[in-house]
């Protein structure tokens, strides 16, 4: 009887330690592993409730899986019917009332049906009519091989990811100056297109060259240089400032990537003045790999 | 050996093999163990990911080592399951169920290690964000941009919020995982169902191997995206539609009816085309199942077409009221395009030039399917008019010849054709699996023994790469490589990805914003912005005339216009350069169409990276309004 509910129990246990590690934020792999077992005792046990005990084992994986799938969506559109919102939290509690109840309905199951016939269980018939075990030489073999191909399988994704890690872009520079709206609100909504004449910008570098570049930064109000900016940024770092927007006169950001400070590197305006036919030096570009 | 021991309703429809008929030799490939193969097709996922590597190394498509070695790869996964699985050596249940399910996850890895850091694919994408937006928000049903359609069908997104809030993953590894399982369910369901309705698992496990060879397979049924979640739904609900009518026990065949019921419902919840076809299944099923005199099927595939149908109506009435006017243009493209056919003005849509060898594939493909859909539609009436199942597949096989005539003569009929290929193929793999497996086992063919076995084989090798070379990605980024101006995967980088993210961060959300291919899906979701179709009006001239400025402002309503200095440098490999456009490019963009709106007074230039400038139309004295 007990080994007959030992999975019952080790749902339950998979589901409790499931939401403790959420609630408790342990470590990543510790989060995953009790994670990935919370998400698909509700299938096994559902699956179990549902379909009984007598079930071939592929057929029990797949229906366990495939509910495991299921039942989120479901109870995801049960808790908007009940206007539950569905945050991390909400799911997490989801997939645990789900194992627990799972383990109620199977409990129930199995208390209402009579231990399963071995002649009528289909998985173990199979078992009688299979071939005599091989050898275990032969199966420590196979697994061996097995085991070699899930290495080279898994192998292929680590060096995949290696490579497309090592792949070489051309490296950039991003300049903005963007006004920000006069409510202070940095994300301003599309869907509320109020327009307000913004009174700051922000004024932004962020270096993606691939090494560290140095600077300047010249900002321009009605042609004359009212500020400058010279550092340093390592590659991925950014530099970022707000500064005083103008909605009457022009005002012009220009960027230097140093020693060149003659040529801007990166422009941006506010649109009060027009710039120059010669665009800002482009960033090199690769050599064309098709072109017709 | 065949065990064809019955059918759903009549299992003595279906013939077993005359005992007088000479033993079979068992082919080289058939005494090598199902772990060794295993083995080979784990080297083949890593050879043809070594030719990515060398893709990514500098070349791309044209590194002439890295197609071959994909394509070796592909070899070393295919030839040792599909000549398993043709042998004619008794293979197991679980030797079947396992190869399969080997093939399956290789080609997985293999999509996976196309791109290993981040989707790619335009279409996983507006499943990214619909995912980010739900665990941001908690709510079900928020605004995508480019998928408003989507929306209302959130079950892809459920199941992956539910994961991502469980383990801590990130969606990006959430959504493989959850790719990855429906797809081998998909797979696996397949081939359960198969097995269930012919009785025979090697039948239905060459009707898998057929079936791998769907061109949409690899790619778009793997993708993260809602089809491929509600694939696996369709597969278990047909498992669980059969064996609700063909178990014994009364009980046991209403257990299998509420898990047939609980699929469908997930099914509407996570796609609609797919809940389609698979109302359009379950009648199939019960009217030929009626039409075969098997009476309880008919009732039980009857009740579940009804509910499956009223499930959908209810939806779509309902909720998702939007998939009508998401569906009308494409119905009416379609039906435009095969009245085209009828009249005889149909014409092939532009598209950029196949490689002869594609071509010879795609066609050669399509013959061989023609040809083994004929020979087993004549088994299937000779051997099975009782087997509602192999019946209900005949008359299911009509739909492979509408799959050509779309593929052939509809503007858009590659996409579509490859798209509906996922269903019209399942079908087509049961009858063509009947023909060759009387093809290699009738008594005149035998003789020839291992060449015959070696035939078929090749020609089902053909329709596996037939469906990888003409599927997704296409011939032209077939490896990763160097950026690609408006070209799908090849547009996809750390630059563009950086553009989107920043302008989520400074300019919000929504935004309407016009732009090229490239980076439009990434504007989509990265940036959560209203990426414009049909905006190649802003770049066709080198001056800002008044009739561009009222449609931008009165028509499209743009507030961002992206410009990206390579269009001036590339063609684009996928034929245009913006989204929505329909005729090809022959020459790359003047540089004075994009340096125009340096010189508009009042468009301010608020972003910069040196290819990429972002200018907003909206700022100062060009306020785009809409009447």
């Amino acid at each position: 009887m007990y080994r007959r509910n030992l999975d019952i129990l080790l749902a339950a246990a998979t589901a409790l330690a499931g939401g403790a590690a959420f609630a408790a934020h342990l470590p990543g792999a510790a989060q995953i592993v009790l994670g990935v077992a919370l998400y698909f005792a509700p299938g096994y046990l559902w699956s179990e409730a549902i379909l009984s005990q007598r079930l071939p084992p592929t057929e029990r994986l797949l229906t366990s899986a495939g509910l495991s799938l299921i039942l989120p969506i479901l109870g995801g559109c049960l808790f908007y019917a009940l206007h539950i919102p569905l945050l991390r939290a909400d799911w997490v509690g989801l997939l645990v009332v789900l194992t627990l109840l799972g383990v109620v309905a199977v409990a129930v199951q199995r208390l209402r049906e009579a231990p399963a016939d071995p002649r009528q269980d289909p998985t173990a018939q199979r078992g009688g009519q299979q071939q005599p075990a091989r050898k275990g030489g032969m199966s420590a073999l196979n697994a061996f091989v097995w085991g070699v191909a899930g290495v080279v399988a898994l192998g292929s994704v680590a060096f995949s990811v290696k490579s497309a890690e090592a792949q070489k872009y051309a490296g950039y520079t991003m300049l903005w100056l963007t006004p920000v709206p006069a409510a202070g609100d940095p994300t301003p909504n599309a869907a509320q297109p109020k327009f307000v004449l913004p009174t700051q910008a922000s004024l932004g570098v962020t270096n993606h060259q691939g090494v560290a570049e140095q600077y300047e930064l010249k900002f321009l109000t009605k042609g004359k240089v009212t500020a400058t900016w010279t550092f340093t940024l390592s590659d991925g770092q950014s530099w970022v400032k707000t500064v005083a927007y103008a909605v009457t006169y022009a005002q012009v950001a220009n960027l230097y990537l140093l020693p060149n400070a003659s040529t801007p590197y990166r422009t941006a305006n506010n649109g009060e003045t027009s710039l120059p036919t010669a665009a800002p030096t482009p960033t090199k570009t690769p050599t064309p790999a098709q072109s017709k | 050996m065949v065990a064809m021991g019955g059918s759903v309703s009549s299992r003595e429809a279906v013939r077993r093999p005359g005992r007088a008929e000479p033993a079979r030799e068992p082919s080289a490939l058939s005494r090598v163990p199902i772990s060794v193969i295993a083995l080979i097709v784990a080297v083949g996922v890593f050879v043809s990911s070594a030719g990515y590597a060398d893709g990514r190394a500098g070349a791309g498509s044209h590194s002439v080592p890295g197609i071959r070695l994909f394509w070796i790869g592909q070899v070393l996964i295919l030839v040792p399951v599909a000549g398993r699985l043709l042998s004619r050596r008794s293979l197991s249940n679980g030797g079947t169920v396992t190869l399969i399910a080997v093939v399956t996850v290789a080609e997985y890895l293999i999509k996976v290690n196309y791109t290993p850091l981040g989707f790619a694919f335009n279409d996983e994408f507006l499943h990214w964000r619909n995912t980010t937006n739900m665990l941001a928000t908690g709510q079900l049903f928020e605004q995508n941009w480019g998928l408003p359609v989507g929306t209302w069908y959130p079950g892809l997104e459920e199941a992956t919020s539910a994961l991502v809030s469980a383990t801590g993953l990130s969606v990006f590894e959430a959504g493989l995982i959850v790719a990855g399982i429906a797809h081998l369910l998909f797979i696996c369901f397949l081939y359960l169902a198969f097995v269930v309705a012919l009785r025979s698992h090697r039948i239905a496990g060459i009707a898998v191997l057929i079936y791998t060879g769907t061109p949409s397979l690899t790619s778009f049924d793997s993708m993260f995206i809602y089809e491929t979640l509600a694939l696996a739904f369709l597969g278990m609900c047909i498992v669980a539609g059969l064996r609700s009518s063909i178990d014994r026990s009364p009980q046991e065949r209403r257990r299998w009816f509420i898990i047939a019921v609980l699929c469908i419902f997930a099914t509407v919840l996570t796609h609609h085309v797919t809940s389609y076809v698979l109302t359009a299944f379950l009648v199939l099923v019960a009217v030929a199942s009626r039409l075969t005199g098997s009476r309880n099927t008919a009732i039980r595939f009857g009740i579940l077409a009804t509910i499956s149908a009223t499930s959908v109506i209810l939806w779509v009435a309902t909720f998702a009221r939007s998939t009508i006017s998401y569906f009308s243009p494409i119905v009416t493209g379609l039906l435009h395009g095969l009245n085209s056919i009828s009249t005889g003005t149909a014409a092939a849509p532009s598209v950029v030039p196949t490689p002869s060898a594609n071509k010879v594939l795609e066609y050669g493909g399509l013959l061989i399917v023609t040809v083994l859909i004929l020979v087993g539609a004549w088994q299937a009436w000779r051997r099975h008019r009782r087997h509602p199942w192999i019946i209900g597949m005949m008359i299911g096989c009509l739909g492979f010849f509408g799959f050509v005539a779309i593929r052939i003569a509809t503007p858009d009929g590659q996409e579509l054709a490859g798209r509906s290929a996922t269903y019209t193929y399942i079908p087509v793999s049961v009858v063509a699996a009947l023909a060759i497996t009387r093809l290699v086992n009738s008594g005149p063919v035998r003789r020839w023994g291992a060449a015959v076995t070696g035939a078929v084989l090749a020609c089902v090798v053909t329709l596996l790469i037939d469906g990888l070379s003409n599927g997704w990605p296409p011939f032209w980024e077939r490896l990763p490589g160097p950026h690609q101006v408006s070209s799908f995967e090849s547009s996809i980088g750390p630059e563009e990805i950086a553009t989107a993210d920043w302008t989520l961060s400074y300019l919000g959300p929504g935004n309407p914003i016009a732009a090229d291919a490239g980076i439009y899906p990434l504007l989509l979701a990265y940036g959560d912005q209203d990426a414009l179709q049909n905006v190649s009006f802003l770049y066709a001239t080198p001056d800002w005339v008044p009739a561009i400025a009222n449609e931008a402002a009165y028509v499209i309503g743009v507030h961002y216009v992206l410009t990206d200095t390579r269009l001036t440098k590339l063609l684009p490999l996928n034929g245009t350069y913006f989204p929505g456009d329909q005729t090809d490019v022959t020459k790359t963009l003047p540089v004075a169409n994009l340096d125009k709106f340096n010189h508009i007074t009042g468009v301010s230039r608020v972003y910069d990276d040196g290819n990429i400038v972002i200018y907003n139309l909206q700022s100062l004295g060009y306020v785009p309004q809409k009447p």
